[in-house]
């Protein structure tokens, strides 16, 4: 009996209620909280390594709407495929990307997290309500290899947690 | 579903063979008229848009050269409507698709509705639209 305190404590019940409390809070926050991410690919340069890992946080937006700037988990297909990318257009508005240079409403977007940019050059487009534009940091990629556009806000699982 | 993911999948270093006897099966799965989207039109793509009738989606799954490591189509998650006269069918699902002999990495992935139709007896590929996840 002694051999047992040091794993089960003088008070084996509150240890294993402590236990099943931990063990029911992971599954929560894992289950429907943080959704864990293995980042693939290298749209996200410089800010997300190819392989990094991180959580898409699904309560970010229980209480607030997504924002610009913000890096978020786009549902890809079925629950654990996802894209990760930034938004830099709202509902409502209009994104044109002229030259590398990213517009919303015909005022250039300052991006500090895009370090090199390709020549991109895309077609103004107009979001509808419940719409954002989502793109990846690395503008230096060829933009037919880049993966980018409008995106209806319930694909949006959660704001990435790092 | 199964013998589409066998049609489909392509084991590591195939031989022209192998390649040929998936395109002879797929040819037995697909409608004659069968219309096949392949996404909203993007910059650059090689594909069009639409694929119209069996021969063209054979013609462009002959030219397909597949990474020599392979890749394999899982369909998952799928959800199947039948028409009351049960000769048309809905299947939404997720296509999964991994290259690599071992671990699989997951290369890509898309939502599907394939569309089926009774013809002669057997269930055939009437028509196929994937979903956009990311629209330009």
């Amino acid at each position: 009996m002694s051999l047992l305190i040091p794993i089960v404590g003088r008070n084996p019940r509150a240890t294993l209620l402590r236990i099943a409390f931990t063990s029911g809070l992971a599954v929560v926050v894992f289950g429907w909280v943080l959704v864990p991410l293995r980042l693939s690919g290298i749209s996200m340069l410089p800010t997300y390594e190819d392989g990094a890992l991180n959580f898409a946080n699904r309560a970010a937006y229980w209480t607030h709407e997504p924002v610009r700037g913000d890096v978020v988990a786009i549902r890809m297909a079925g629950p654990n495929a996802f894209y990760v990318k930034r938004i830099v257009g709202m509902p409502g508005e209009r994104v044109e990307i002229v030259a590398g240079t990213v517009t919303v409403n015909h005022e250039v977007l300052i991006e500090p997290t895009v370090v090199r940019r390709a020549q991109w050059n895309m077609a103004p487009v107009d979001l509808a309500p419940g719409e954002f534009f989502v793109v990846g940091d690395n503008r230096s990629m060829k933009i037919e290899h880049h993966d980018f556009g409008r995106v209806s806000r319930r694909r949006i699982a959660g704001k990435l947690l790092f | 579903m199964s013998a589409i993911e066998e049609s489909l999948t392509v084991p590591e270093n195939d031989g022209e063979l192998g390649r040929l006897a998936r395109i002879a099966a797929l040819r037995n799965l697909l409608a004659p008229d069968i219309a096949v989207s392949t996404g909203a039109p993007r910059p650059g793509a090689e594909v069009p848009p639409e694929l119209v009738g069996r021969d063209a989606v054979l013609a462009l799954a002959g030219r397909w050269v597949p990474p020599a490591g392979g890749v394999t189509i899982e369909f998952v998650d799928m959800q199947v409507t039948v028409d009351a006269g049960r000769s048309t069918a809905q299947v939404y699902c997720t296509a999964r698709i991994s290259s690599g002999p071992d671990d699989r990495p997951l290369v890509d992935a898309r939502e599907l509705t394939i569309g089926f139709a009774r013809i002669d007896g057997s269930w055939l590929i009437a028509s196929v639209r994937p979903e956009d996840t990311l629209v330009r």
